[in-house]
């Protein structure tokens, strides 16, 4: 029946202190939508870099239509037409899409010059093909994520893939954009042929999307099945190796007192935009306030002005009735602010120190842990950094181990960790499970929810619906910069919060005004 | 990315210094002559200073059957005291090539009271084992100033102009080239006081490219011939005048070899013969202990070298004539040569 | 000690003991291709550098200026912020202590040997502020600034010491000899060992104590690593980058200040042969590691006077010790070198076993 394409067999792949895969078979069929799942660490990219070329499996072979090949570079799988789209984008930001798309193999006139009306043509007519619309011309860096997904899909087409590899495609997209996404994706395989390989972690999309799907833990491939046989439940055992519980959380009455009240605020994006346009809210203790929004709808400004980071360009807003606009950020932190950042890698630790230093960011100027006023007692230190390990499960060899050397749930709870071990009386926790495996997101929604119950106001921020609805007491929505609604939990459905998130509601609010 | 920047840059430090100076440079001693030990500031290869006064040690050798060894510091200024000590252990006689030397080399030479110190081209007095030898560098550059303006205006010959422009390129600006600078000046000024004597100062003896740079500029200022005093770093300013087709006047050694298309003469240093003279004083037992030794144009310490007789020679008969006939003005002392500061 | 021997650092000093292993390897290559025992040649460097007390003391008298440059590299770069102007530095301080050692000559010798080194290091300390102020406020890149620096320090020095500060004796670039209840002693007769080397040991340990024990040290290696996560802590990084890039023209300063009080009692034009580079190669080399840069200097200064020894004894040029450390630093500094190679090599041994027992 169906053609197989690519057949791993017994693919190991050994790095430094890991077995990222341990023999692997795998077989890809022509026209399929294969999906390989599995948590961070599970070994999905390892394996999906080893089909493109990236990295030389240390055993094993790989068969391509029914003849085996040796990828020693990227090179050789194209040659194939196996194209890959990673997960952090592989583009110029300062050339135009064009460029980015034929960069490599530019079309030349008078064989050294760029064919740059060329390039443009063919962009064109690749994107007409395809049904993926984009300007050829259009810088690269001011495109949004999901623009800039499309320019690597095309540019993978370019180079002639009959095969793409789609690495965590979704992670960085909103709901629209991860809808548009697979809406491309059908339209490649059903009309124009092309096999898919997608790797992700989120189980309603494998649901959603794949044909078949492929599962993966600790190395191992613990399985293959059709989609129409999988569930979410039986994938998630699959993926963790026990049942997964999905709890409902528990959440308590608590007091409600306000803690944080913001006036009219208003700030400015790097760009010197005006990125928050006269945002008020208030929070209160014991309660889950979720920001939804589509990204860059300010949300990161709004959490970098509460934070100290970034200066206000107007309004203000007050801790516990203490105004606490342009304080620093270890003032801000002493009134009552702990802040998970969106980004642990950007902000939220250093992947160079250890975990111990990571987790002392943010007390080195306090008792116990620094004395006299200079000297730290590392011993303190150690303790601290054991018992915060211990308490929020943090899977190391020990306190000494770099946090660059951490899965990225790992990581996020060394951050989680920090951040909650401040005991403020207000959290600001922004994306806290971005790229964080299954069993972590558990482990931290609880701890979060654990927080609100011991009454500590959280302010919420995720660009995942899902999980501002399973979390939030209350939900705001943010779009462009201002506060589009503001809803109790329950009261709104999805289909509704995503009018907000994109400002169609506003023509008739402003009217009702 | 700054981190690779900077260690390229670093690398690039270290591989230059390395390629500076490759050449094997300690001359295996046998037999059991006079042992000399011969301490450079800088390092052998300059075809200039430093090599003049290896070749009076070498003459030396062949002459009296001493034995020697050189000892290069390669202008680390770290280097000087150590390779002082090792010679000092080594010889009995130590000449000792380098203003830089200085103090050094009276702390030494107190050390090692049965050693003879010979300091060339400083002035120390006082300390019994301890010979300097000064030379009057001034009155050699008055000659080499004299022979420049004479040349500056004669446009018979190709590459010279009108203008009564020369220049001079000196090393660093410290006493000694300041003394040629004043020498050159003068003797210049002596044949016409309308020439002017742009000078500039490459701040190193020991890279052609500043002297190239350097010389290039006066050339374009409409200088004609350029006075080199800068050790190695001249040797860029003979690449100037030969890529420019104008002239230059070498230093220390007779360096018209080099390019005798370019360099019309050089004010010769005898920095060897000096070393070998003292040498022989010193084995003859009639050394003046404690003394400066001054080698002026009177001692034929000093003198314009014009090369052999198979170069072409720019400096005419008239013209050497002139030059004999100054130079017995300033060995008689009826011309007085200025001294720099 | 202990934290040194961590798993990280462990493999770092294999690495580290393999390419110097592998660089005097490639310096015996060198000696034979010359037709030279390497064993003879090896034998006089370590004689030259250890082999008697002038030898080692001549060894550690380089070692001075070495350390204290490469700390002041290593904090600097610790910091995040890049000091190549070390050189000027040390120019600027060396000259400030002289002018006070030509100047004060009536203060008692104890009062001006502190008065030296005061001078010094805020001399020093001045001149990278300025660099480093640019940086913060106008993103001035510091490693630009810092060069060009250099260049102004030893001009500007040179010119003082031909003209307004020039000295009446003999022929030479350099100011009067400082008053000489100002000088340190020497230690060993014949070397230029003098008590500066316990002044260096003392800023050493302080340097050490504030880079690996104190909330200061903590703050800038994590500005270093990551500034925008030290904002985030509440750590004022812009100030860290200022105050670290002080503390290192200071250090490069001192580095001057002993050149003049305990080895040439007066300031040369070319009093430093570009200690601060090769400061700056061996906190390369040692990542920044305070005792790292203190025993690299130590094998630094062994390299240069056995060196010497090496050579005037059986006329193998000093340069080629050059070429070892080049060759030290391509290996280290190229943070892939000897490491990874070491480490397919393991995991390759360790896999092959594995496949093996697969098959069976």
């Amino acid at each position: 029946m169906e053609e197989i394409l690519i057949e791993l067999r017994n693919i190991s792949k050994q790095f430094p202190g890991v077995l990222a895969n341990d023999n692997i078979n795998l077989e890809i069929k022509k026209g399929e939508i294969h999906a390989i799942v599995g948590e961070n660490g599970a070994g999905k990219s390892t394996l999906m870099n080893i089909l493109y070329g990236l990295h030389e499996p240390t055993a094993g072979e790989i068969y391509f239509k029914g003849n085996p090949v040796r990828f020693t570079s990227p090179l050789d799988a194209i040659k194939l037409g196996i194209g890959m789209v990673h997960q952090h984008f592989m583009l110029v930001p300062s050339f135009t899409v064009a460029e980015n798309i034929v960069l490599g193999i530019e079309p030349k006139r008078k064989k050294f010059l760029v064919d740059r009306e060329k390039a443009i043509k063919e962009t064109k007519e690749l994107s007409q093909t395809y049904g993926l619309a984009v300007d050829p011309e259009i810088k690269v860096e001011s495109l949004s994520v999901g623009i800039q997904q499309r320019v690597e899909i095309l540019k993978a087409l370019y180079k002639g893939a009959d095969v793409l590899i789609l690495d965590e495609p979704t992670a960085v997209l909103t709901p629209q954009e991860t809808a548009e996404l697979f809406k491309v994706i059908r339209k490649l395989v059903d009309e124009l042929g092309k096999t898919i390989i997608i790797i992700t972690h989120k189980l309603q999309e494998v649901l959603a999307i794949s044909t078949r799907v492929s599962v993966m833990r600790q190395g191992k491939l613990v399985g293959t099945l059709d989609t129409k046989d999988a569930n979410e439940h039986l994938l998630a055992e699959m993926m963790v190796g026990r049942e997964v519980l999905f709890d409902k959380l528990e959440k308590k009455p608590t007091e409600k007192n306000e803690v944080l009240k913001v006036n009219g605020l208003r700030a400015k994006d790097n760009r010197g935009l005006l990125a928050l346009k006269d945002i008020s809210f208030s929070l209160k203790s014991g309660e889950i306030l979720g920001i939804a929004g589509i990204e860059g709808n300010g949300q990161s400004e709004l959490v970098e002005v509460l934070a100290g980071l970034r200066k206000k360009d107007g309004g203000e807003f007050y801790i516990n009735g203490v105004e606490a606009s342009d304080k620093s950020p270890r003032e801000i932190r002493k009134l009552g602010i702990a802040h998970v950042p969106e980004d642990r890698l950007a902000m939220g630790l250093s992947t160079e120190a250890s975990i111990a230093e990571n987790m002392l960011m943010g007390s080195q100027y306090d008792e116990p842990y620094r004395m006299k006023g200079i000297h730290l007692n590392k011993l303190k230190i150690k303790e601290m950094s054991k018992k915060l390990i211990k308490e929020f499960d943090i899977r190391t060899p020990s306190e000494e181990t770099l946090a660059g050397n951490l899965s990225g749930g790992n990581m996020q709870k060394v951050v989680i960790a920090r951040e909650f071990s401040f005991n403020t009386p207000i959290l600001i926790i922004s994306q806290p499970t971005r790229g964080v495996d299954i069993g972590a997101i558990e482990f931290i929604h609880t701890q979060i929810i654990e927080k609100r119950n011991e009454g500590c106001a959280i302010l919420l921020i995720s660009a995942e619906l899902d999980e501002i609805f399973r979390l939030s007491d209350r939900i705001m929505t943010i779009y462009e910069g201002r506060i589009t609604g503001e809803f109790d939990a329950g009261q709104i459905t999805r289909q509704e919060i995503g009018l907000y998130m994109t400002g169609k509601n506003m023509n008739s609010s402003e009217e009702g005004a | 990315m700054k981190k690779r920047v900077l260690i390229f840059l670093a690398l690039m430090l270290v591989v230059s210094t390395a390629l500076v100076g490759c050449q094997n440079s300690a001359t295996p001693a046998d037999g059991d002559g006079v042992k000399v030990g011969l301490v450079l500031a800088g390092g052998l290869g300059d075809r200039s200073f430093y090599d003049s006064s290896h070749e009076g040690v070498e003459q030396a050798k062949k002459d009296f059957g001493i034995e020697y060894k050189v000892y290069e510091c390669r202008n680390d200024s770290s280097l000087l005291n150590d390779q002082l000590v090792q010679a000092s252990q080594y010889a009995s006689i130590v000449a000792v090539v380098g203003f830089e030397f200085y103090d050094v080399v009276q702390e030494i030479a107190k050390e090692f009271p049965d050693v003879y110190y010979i300091y060339v081209d400083n002035e120390i007095e006082g300390i019994d084992n301890l010979i300097t030898i000064s030379y009057a560098e001034n009155e050699g550059s008055f000659l080499a100033g004299a022979l420049a303006a004479m040349l500056t205006t004669e446009t018979s010959i190709e590459g010279i102009d009108e203008g009564k422009v020369i220049g001079m390129v000196g090393g660093v600006d410290i006493p000694v080239i300041r003394n040629f600078q004043a020498g050159y000046e003068a003797g210049a000024k002596y044949i016409d006081p309308e020439v002017e004597v742009e000078v500039l100062f490459a701040g190193d003896f020991e890279d052609p490219a500043k002297g190239k740079e350097n010389a290039t500029v006066l050339y374009s200022r409409g200088a004609d011939i350029v006075f080199q005093v800068a050790g190695k770093t001249g040797e860029g300013v003979f690449e100037a005048a030969a890529e420019l087709g104008k002239f230059a006047i070498g230093v220390d050694s007779d360096q018209r070899y080099i390019n005798p298309d370019v360099i019309v003469a050089s004010m010769v240093k005898k920095v060897g013969k000096s070393i070998y003279d003292t040498i022989e004083n010193i084995q003859k037992g009639n050394v003046d202990k404690g003394k400066v030794v001054y080698y002026g144009l009177n001692q034929e310490g000093v003198e314009l070298g014009y090369g052999t007789d198979d170069m072409v020679q720019f400096a005419t008969e008239d013209m050497k004539a002139k030059i004999e006939d100054i130079k017995a003005k300033i060995i008689s002392g009826e011309i007085e040569v200025p001294k720099g500061k | 000690m202990k934290s040194i021997l961590k798993k990280g650092n462990l493999e770092y000093l294999t690495s580290l003991f393999i390419s110097i292993l592998a660089s005097l390897l490639i310096g015996a290559l060198i000696m034979m291709a010359n037709s030279r025992s390497p064993l003879v040649g090896y034998g006089a460097l370590i004689t030259g550098a250890f082999g008697s007390t002038y030898s080692l003391a001549t060894t550690f008298a380089k070692t001075v200026p070495l350390v204290l440059t490469g700390l002041a590299t290593a904090i600097s770069f610790r910091s995040g912020i890049s000091n190549i102007g070390g050189e000027g530095q040390l120019y600027l301080g060396a000259f400030a202590a002289a002018y006070v050692g030509i100047t004060f000559t009536n203060i008692p010798g104890f009062l001006g040997i502190a008065l030296a080194i005061l001078a010094g290091a805020l001399v020093g300390g001045i001149y990278a502020f300025f660099p480093a102020l640019l940086k913060v406020k106008y993103q001035v890149d510091e490693v630009i600034t810092t060069i060009m620096l250099n260049t102004v320090a030893t001009l500007f020095t040179g010119y003082l010491v031909n003209y307004p500060f020039a000295s009446s004796q003999g022929k030479m670039g350099g100011t009067e000899m400082i008053t000489e209840s100002f000088r340190l002693s020497r230690l060993v007769r014949l070397s230029t060992l003098n008590t500066s080397i316990f002044f260096m040991g003392f800023i050493a340990i302080v340097i050490y104590y504030l880079m690996e024990k104190t909330s200061f040290g903590y703050d800038s290696k994590m500005v270093g690593q990551n500034s925008l996560f030290g904002r985030y802590g509440g750590i004022k990084d812009k100030k860290q980058m200022v105050v670290a890039m002080v503390i290192s023209g200071a250090l490069c300063g001192l580095a001057g200040v002993f050149e003049v009080i305990g080895v040439h009692y007066r300031f040369l034009q070319h009093i430093s042969p570009g200690y601060a580079f090769d400061g700056m190669l061996i906190a390369l080399i040692v990542k920044n590691n305070p005792i790292g840069v203190i025993l690299m200097s130590i094998f630094f200064g062994a390299l240069k006077t056995g060196s010497i020894s090496m050579e005037n004894a059986i006329g193998i040029p000093s340069e080629l010790v050059s070429v070892i450390q080049a060759i030290i630093i391509l290996f280290i500094a190229g943070e892939t070198g000897f490491k990874n190679i070491y480490k397919n090599w393991r995991l390759k041994k360790l896999h092959q076993g594995k496949v093996g027992e697969e098959n069976v």
